[in-house]
């Protein structure tokens, strides 16, 4: 829906809008302001329920940083490749834009892989969304961000097959320009759940007993 | 307008020309002074020579980009590796790791998300969507005592 | 621009006429009617829920309805009035006024727009079905964690609630983002956010305050949803979960959502109270930097619903500071409305004295909000009469009053024939003696220690004459409803035409036809000054009333596009596709599930549906060109 155009854009008479920012931009980027509340909510829900599940297994008897740091990097040099993308695009240089575009998607495709071998990995060891609250946030969390991804990956690839058919023209390389704002966004959001999920989180282990829990939140 | 309190209150709250409220115009001929941002010539080097480095969207290149690539993937590998040292900082472990977290961030919004280079709204609405959100999540995290560890209950 | 071949199935809807013609609306004015007639439907739907609970509670020891339909009544009347009746009256007004208030032709995203006004009416429906389908939900319009679990709420009801608000939420956050980005971006040349009028700059900070407080319910009710459905355990105590954290995300979204409740309403009288008194609003920059401040630290108040839960003194400090703090915002705007009125020619016609009986209502709640700022005061408070008293004061006294203000206000700019004045006092009348009559004793009756939510009571409690007068007032507010019908009805059929600006109006929208043409603004019109129309009629109150004459009034400049047609967005049956796809796929994951294949999961076939469904009209949407050829 981003792709909607304006009443504006139609007419070139009133393109000019108050901020001298488009539409679609704006809206943009007011959308990314409020994931951030959606994305900080799952995530702040995993903080308070760090070190609280009763049950195993635990983080750090799951959790795989080799593999997930090069994940990691996987989806850091994705941001670089859509950057490049754009910087192309805005140079009119199709045969390269496409490329980029293509690069992205499938470095996204790659860190998608890469999330599915963990999660079937994590379910293997008897960690799934129902065995206790680690495996509760951790699956929706990470697994919200997966879904924003796929997105992502559905969209880029969409735009790299329909859009680029035809000549290279300002407002497609508008609406590369929303998909890679889009796309550094799921990039960010991941740079914070590594590091406080995986980094941060890594040595959590057994939850405290229930009755000192209760105790902490009365603030004995 | 006899009355002396109506008076008063025209003269804080109105918008007239007694009015506090009512700031004076600067005159549209006075040319622009030379704008050398709040800050002037403070603050260590290093700042200025990103500040002009990347005003404007100059810098904007592939080589840039690049550079700003690698530079994500050396910060993400000094994340892993003070992980994998054990307890280099002690207790600071925390803070560090999530001032890099917060450097990654910063760097792909302003250079890869255009933000550095872009309108300064743009800035604003998101600056905004992203400060309420660690504000109010940091109040609730320490109201749940997950900030700073609960007092342990005396045995 | 190439334009891709993309197969549709439905072909552009082309008449204007008709119920076709309103699905495939795109049109700002009729998408803000539709908000409307549905918000007021609900407030009919919300107030029969309301008389049956007034009804049930009006002896003692009553037996009209059954403890379990009590619970789904008052939670039902709860979730109706906030998400069903306030929150879209207002966006019908946002729909309505803004983009006329700032001069523009539509609002930046017009099928984003239909988009948001059918998903939001797709929710409403699938909630309201659950009276008939197993029962409504029953937890309170707070659900409050874990009494929403399965254990303890067995049947279907929260899970149609967590469901349905979801989907409400998604429309929701369509509309803020669209408004925000028409505000900031569509305004009329010249017109500065310094110039803009206060209702548009109330609408800007509560679209901003959606946008930013929905995604936390969002992400509260995903989670409620999936303790539901997929059996997580988020507010699962067996498990470790903390109830706790329900409340804080829901109240972390509660608190804003209060404001968003209530700013439209402050927007409105900002505009009536200075139109009807012939006079300039009354610190206009400190009513708006007011509305703002509300805004920011509306964020920071949340715990304070949650004193009794014991988070602590430190937390139960801070938040009584933060509360009694953002009561000073609050009290300035009263201030300044007050200073509006003062010394002003008053006009006492209905909206007028709707406007009034905002802020003599909304001072009674404000001041017993207050008293609950402290701790020790509200535990005695907490879950008695005395709040219900006190978030009707607000939201019935401050918001509804302030929304039938609005109602008269632009009723004839919106239908081009004013509402009858004699049954409009009736209705202000009827309403304002039936509102305090209703809720005024309830705060005796929270003193005296009567619970909340209690679907009957002893006895002998000295209750009964207050709960008795109540249930009169109830009655009384109905007749008033009632009125206000019977005078929309004799209006609507009546023969009267409006003048364009019969109230001599401050604002844009009065300088166009009533009912406003389908392109609103012939010429875009250019704003020099705050209340810019009004200078254009009295060129000579610029100066007495602004003390200086800085400039005159530029005469309307030639229309710049040249002659040609005013062109606008075609209409499009896609934003109804997609919100039905997207409803039908936050729907599936209720109760029709197949079995995946060697894993324990199962796969929501109705939500697979729905998102094909929502995938294709989003296509269809993406490659259809806004402007259909050679379109109107």
């Amino acid at each position: 829906m981003a792709q909607a155009a304006t009443v504006q854009e139609q007419h070139g008479h009133i393109a000019d809008t108050n901020t001298g920012i488009s539409n679609r931009k704006l809206l943009m980027w007011v959308f990314l302001a409020s994931d951030c509340l959606f994305f900080g909510s799952f995530i702040a829900t995993y903080l308070v329920y760090r070190n609280e599940s009763l049950a195993g297994p635990y983080p750090n008897e799951v959790l795989d940083i080799p593999i997930t740091s090069v994940s990691t990097f996987v989806l850091l040099m994705s941001s670089l490749a859509m950057v490049l993308a754009l910087h192309y695009a805005q140079k009119d240089q199709l045969g390269l834009t496409r490329f980029w575009i293509l690069a992205v998607a499938v470095l996204g495709a790659i860190f998608l892989g890469f999330q599915v071998f963990e999660f079937t990995t994590f379910v293997n060891e008897g960690l799934t969304i129902r065995s206790n609250l680690f495996g509760t946030t951790f699956f929706i969390l990470t697994g919200f961000h997966g879904l924003h991804v796929l997105m992502g990956v559905l969209w880029l690839l969409g735009m790299a097959f329909a859009h680029f058919k035809g000549a290279l023209t300002s407002r497609s390389v508008e609406d590369l320009e929303m998909a890679g704002l889009y796309w550094h966004f799921v990039d960010i959001v991941w740079i914070i759940i590594f590091t406080v999920i995986y980094l941060i989180g890594f040595s959590d282990g057994e939850g405290i007993e229930t009755i000192e829990h209760a105790a902490s939140i009365i603030g004995g | 307008m006899a009355n002396p309190i109506s008076r008063a209150w025209r003269k804080l709250f109105y918008q007239d020309g007694g009015s506090y409220f009512l700031l004076p115009k600067v005159d549209s001929a006075f040319p622009d002074p030379p704008n050398e941002g709040p800050f002037g010539d403070a603050g260590p080097p290093v700042w200025h020579w990103i500040d002009r480095l990347t005003y404007g969207g100059k810098v904007a290149t592939p080589f840039f980009y690049t550079i700003i690539g690698v530079l994500l993937g050396l910060l993400t590998l000094i994340e892993v590796y003070f992980f994998t040292i054990d307890d280099f900082f002690g207790s600071f472990f925390v803070t560090v790791m999530l001032l890099l977290a917060l450097l990654k961030f910063v760097i792909v919004v302003a250079f890869f998300m255009h933000l550095r280079f872009d309108k300064n709204l743009l800035t604003l609405v998101f600056t905004s969507g992203f400060l309420i959100a660690i504000l109010v999540f940091v109040i609730m995290l320490s109201v749940q005592g997950q900030i700073a560890p609960a007092p342990l209950v005396a045995p | 621009m190439t334009t891709i071949a993309f197969p549709t199935l439905i072909s552009r809807p082309t008449s204007y006429t008709g119920l076709w013609s309103w699905i495939g609306t795109v049109d700002h004015k009729r998408i803000g009617t539709l908000y409307g007639v549905t918000a007021f439907l609900y407030f009919l739907i919300g107030g029969i829920e309301a008389l049956v609970i007034r009804g049930q509670l009006s002896t003692a020891e009553n037996d009209m309805v059954s403890p379990e339909i009590f619970n789904q009544l008052f939670t039902m009347h709860g979730t109706t009035m906030v998400f069903m009746v306030v929150m879209p009256m207002s966006a019908a007004f946002f729909n309505w006024m803004v983009p006329l208030m700032i001069g523009a032709r539509d609002v930046a995203f017009p099928r984003l727009n239909a988009f948001s006004y059918w998903a939001f009416l797709f929710g409403t429906i699938f909630l309201n079905m659950s009276f008939f389908l197993g029962g409504a939900p029953n937890a309170g319009w707070f659900g409050y964690a874990n009494l929403t679990g399965n254990t303890y709420s067995p049947g279907d009801g929260v899970t149609f609630w967590a469901l349905g608000l979801t989907i409400l939420g998604v429309a929701s956050l369509a509309a803020s983002f669209n408004f925000i980005v028409t505000i900031l971006n569509m305004r009329a040349p010249g017109m500065s956010l310094m110039k803009m009028p206060v209702f548009v700059w109330m609408a800007l900070v509560t679209n901003v305050l959606l946008a930013l407080a929905m995604p936390v319910i969002a992400v509260a009710l995903i989670q409620l949803g999936l303790d539901r459905v997929l059996g997580t355990n988020f507010f699962n105590p067996l498990a470790g979960g903390d109830p706790v954290l329900w409340q804080h995300l829901f109240w972390l979204f509660g608190h804003p959502e209060v404001y968003i409740l209530i700013l439209p309403a402050m927007g409105i009288v900002s505009e009536t109270l200075p139109v009807f008194s012939k006079k300039p609003l009354f610190g206009y920059p400190a009513i708006v930097l007011a509305g703002a401040v509300i805004g920011f630290m509306g964020w920071f108040v949340w715990s304070h619903h949650m004193f009794t839960v014991g988070l602590g003194p430190a937390a139960n400090s801070a938040f009584t500071i933060s509360t009694m703090l953002i009561a000073v915002p609050t009290g300035v705007k009263i201030f300044n409305w007050m200073g509006t009125v003062w010394g002003g020619k008053l006009h006492l016609n209905t909206s007028m004295m709707f406007s009034l009986g905002f802020i003599a209502m909304f001072v009674i709640g404000g001041l017993s909000g207050v008293t609950h700022a402290s701790p020790p005061t509200d535990a005695q408070q907490q879950d008695t009469y005395y709040i219900v008293a006190h978030f009707h004061y607000v939201l019935f006294g401050g918001s509804i009053l302030g929304l039938f203000a609005g109602g008269y206000y632009w009723w004839p700019k919106m239908t081009g024939k004013r509402l009858g004045e004699s049954f409009g006092k009736w209705h202000f009348w009827t309403m304002l003696i039936g509102f305090n009559l209703t809720f005024g004793p309830m705060h005796w009756l929270g003193l005296n220690g009567m619970p909340r939510r209690i679907s009957t009571y002893a006895e002998g409690m000295g209750w009964e004459t207050s709960n008795a007068i109540a249930t009169a007032g109830a009655m009384l507010i109905a007749v008033s409803v009632l009125i206000f019908i019977i005078n929309v009805i004799r209006t609507i059929s009546s023969k009267q035409e409006a003048e364009d600006d019969p109230w001599d109006g401050r604002t844009l929208e009065w300088s166009i036809p009533s009912p406003p043409p389908a392109y609103n603004f012939a010429r875009i019109p250019q704003v020099k000054s705050l209340d810019d129309y009004w200078y254009t009629k009295h060129p000579e109150l610029l100066h007495d009333e602004r003390g200086e004459q800085t400039e005159s009034p530029a005469p309307v400049e030639e229309d710049s596009h040249g002659g040609g047609s005013i062109h606008l967005p075609s209409m499009s049956y896609y934003p109804f596709v997609v919100a039905i796809g997207m409803s039908i796929g936050i729907i599936g994951f209720m109760e029709i599930r197949v079995d995946i294949p060697s894993t324990d999961l199962q796969l929501p076939w109705l939500s697979v549906v729905g998102i094909v469904v929502g995938m294709w009209g989003l296509l269809g949407w993406i490659f259809e060109p806004v402007t259909a050829e050679g379109g109107h």
